[in-house]
């Protein structure tokens, strides 16, 4: 290894490091620059001027007590190497891309810093700084992540309404029909439906019918208060809640205020047999899950509960509770 | 042949790896602007294979390492090692991105080497300062894989110094590990300063 070194002339390698596509600058022990090479003149701003000589924590004074003062501290104090990632630091040398020469347009680069203590022997310490530009392939992961997000989100969501879908509804209520098994806790499922939303459609047309599944879906959405409380579109107009770790009570109450702010909305449903405004019926299943429940159960529970609630009169909200089986009105 | 360590080295390695971890914990806060806690409760030395079974009981999936070389009075190699799922939560927030694939992706991977740079540098450079010695660093460098894959199966660095970590990120425990590969005789040198440093402390 030190013999190929030798073998280049000490200018072939200054020439090298002046060429080099990644910015390196030298500091000796005083934290003075000794050396900075092509690409660093290049993308530094120009009322800096030459950087040899000059003090470099003067000359970046904002750099002072930052992340790369430790780790030119270190590497000169004790001989640490160090890095700096472009993710966690936004903003580190003043660099700028080349081809911006427009001032107020330029962009500084998203920079990758490596810090190396350099001795020879028991000399002198330097610190030799390596910069990276991390500008393009940051922005180009972020894009494809956002991406990513965004195609795992609309995967999950109801074109129509905006709110969660059949598919996340079924995979959050496996996860936490089993997260409730394995911690013992309770949990709630509700279908909901909007009572004769068949005759709505046929008197206001599907268009309206739509402006309408939108306005009580926002609603469902907007009245859940627990984090990790979910409403999905079901199907048709259809809702389905799922309410982990809710109490008996809880649900009872919670079921009778989305009850009544459906009402509130104040849609008007001149053909319904029900009330002169759009209503809906809920059924709730509550359960606290044994080994031997399957969320089936729990979910054709809570249909039996709206089928009761629709054959009561509609407009109600009906909760059977798995525990000892009984089927009371949520009021 | 395993060197068991006394109370008083133990404690006075624990304390050591403290201070260490403690200002990690400083300059990871600046970083994110919120609170980071570290602690190393526990300090052990044992073999490869022991240390495997010890983490894989604690562990199962796939681990984030970042492993940095150290020269000097010493020579050692430093691991730090999170289950994988714990490094990204951290990297995510620390970073305050919540973006959803379960993967690392390259710049979280060059994240992760500035968390380990920053615990691992700190260790190292407390020890060095208690012990009054000298050690040098080189570039951290990130990996995924099992405990087989992550922990280098060394003849020469039979010996493992294991640190048991917890970090703590907004309210949330995410446990960890630092491991010390070091040789017999590096080993021998640093129950040497260890005793040292008693005697310098008046505890011996």
């Amino acid at each position: 290894m030190s013999a190929a070194i030798e073998s280049i002339s000490s200018d072939i390698a200054l020439e090298s490091l002046k060429a080099l596509q990644v910015g390196v600058l030298i500091l000796n022990s005083d934290y003075k620059i000794v050396y900075c090479n092509d690409w660093i003149t290049q993308r530094c701003a120009e009322t800096i001027g030459n950087l040899v000589n000059k003090h470099f924590f003067e000359t970046f004074s904002n750099l002072i007590d930052s992340r790369l003062d430790t780790i030119i501290r270190q590497a000169l104090q004790e001989g640490m190497s160090g890095i700096i990632s472009a993710s966690f630091n936004k903003s580190l040398l003043p660099l700028y891309a080349i081809s911006m020469t427009d001032e107020k347009r330029r962009k500084q680069i998203k920079q990758m810093v490596q810090v190396k203590a350099i001795q020879k022997e028991k000399g002198e310490r330097y610190a030799l700084i390596q910069i990276s530009d991390m500008t393009n392939a940051l922005e180009k992961e972020l894009q494809l992540r956002e991406q990513a997000d965004t195609i795992s989100r609309l995967v999950n969501i109801d074109h129509l309404t905006h709110i969660a879908n059949r598919r996340k509804f079924d995979e959050t209520l496996q996860e936490e029909f089993k997260r409730a098994q394995r911690a013992g806790n309770s949990l709630v499922v509700g279908v909901i439906d909007i009572d004769h939303f068949k005759l709505y459609n046929d008197h206001y047309g599907h268009l309206q019918g739509d402006r309408c599944l939108e306005e009580v879906a926002r609603c469902l959405q907007n009245s859940l208060k627990r984090e990790h409380d979910l409403v999905a579109r079901y199907g048709g107009e259809e809702f389905g809640l799922i309410m982990p770790a809710s109490t008996y009570e809880g649900a009872i109450k919670f079921s009778e205020e989305l009850r009544n702010r459906i009402m509130a909305l104040r849609i008007r449903h001149e053909n319904s047999p029900t009330d002169a405004v759009l209503t809906i019926s809920l059924g709730l299943a509550y359960i606290q899950p044994q080994a031997a429940d399957t969320q089936e159960i729990l979910l054709s529970s809570a249909d039996f509960a709206l089928y009761q609630a629709k054959h009561l009169g509609r407009n109600k909200a009906m909760i059977y509770s798995l525990k000892n089986n009984e089927l009371s009105e949520c009021i | 042949v395993l060197i068991d360590l006394s109370e008083l080295q133990r404690d006075a390695l624990g304390e050591i790896f403290n201070i260490g971890v403690g200002r990690a914990a400083v300059s990871l806060s600046q970083i994110v602007d919120d609170e980071i806690k570290l602690s190393a409760p526990v300090v052990e030395i044992l073999a490869r294979p022991q240390v495997i079974e010890m983490l894989r009981a604690n562990t199962t999936g796939r681990l984030s390492s970042v492993r940095q070389d150290f020269h000097g009075a010493l020579d050692a190699s430093g691991l730090l090692i999170f289950p994988e799922i714990n490094a990204i939560e951290i990297v995510r927030r620390m970073v305050g991105s919540d973006l959803t694939p379960e993967v690392f992706c390259e710049y979280e991977s060059e994240a992760m080497s500035e968390v380990g740079n920053i615990i691992l540098n700190a260790c190292v450079s407390s020890l060095a300062n208690m012990m009054n010695i000298s050690l040098d660093s080189d570039f951290p460098v990130h990996n995924t894989g099992d405990y087989h894959s992550i922990i280098p199966d060394s003849p020469e660095m039979p010996v493992i110094l294991l640190i048991h970590i917890d970090l703590i990120i907004s309210k949330q425990n995410l446990n960890g590990n630092i491991l010390f590969l070091i040789s017999v005789k590096s080993l021998q040198s640093l129950l040497d300063y260890l005793d040292q440093y008693l005697v310098s402390q008046g505890l011996v």
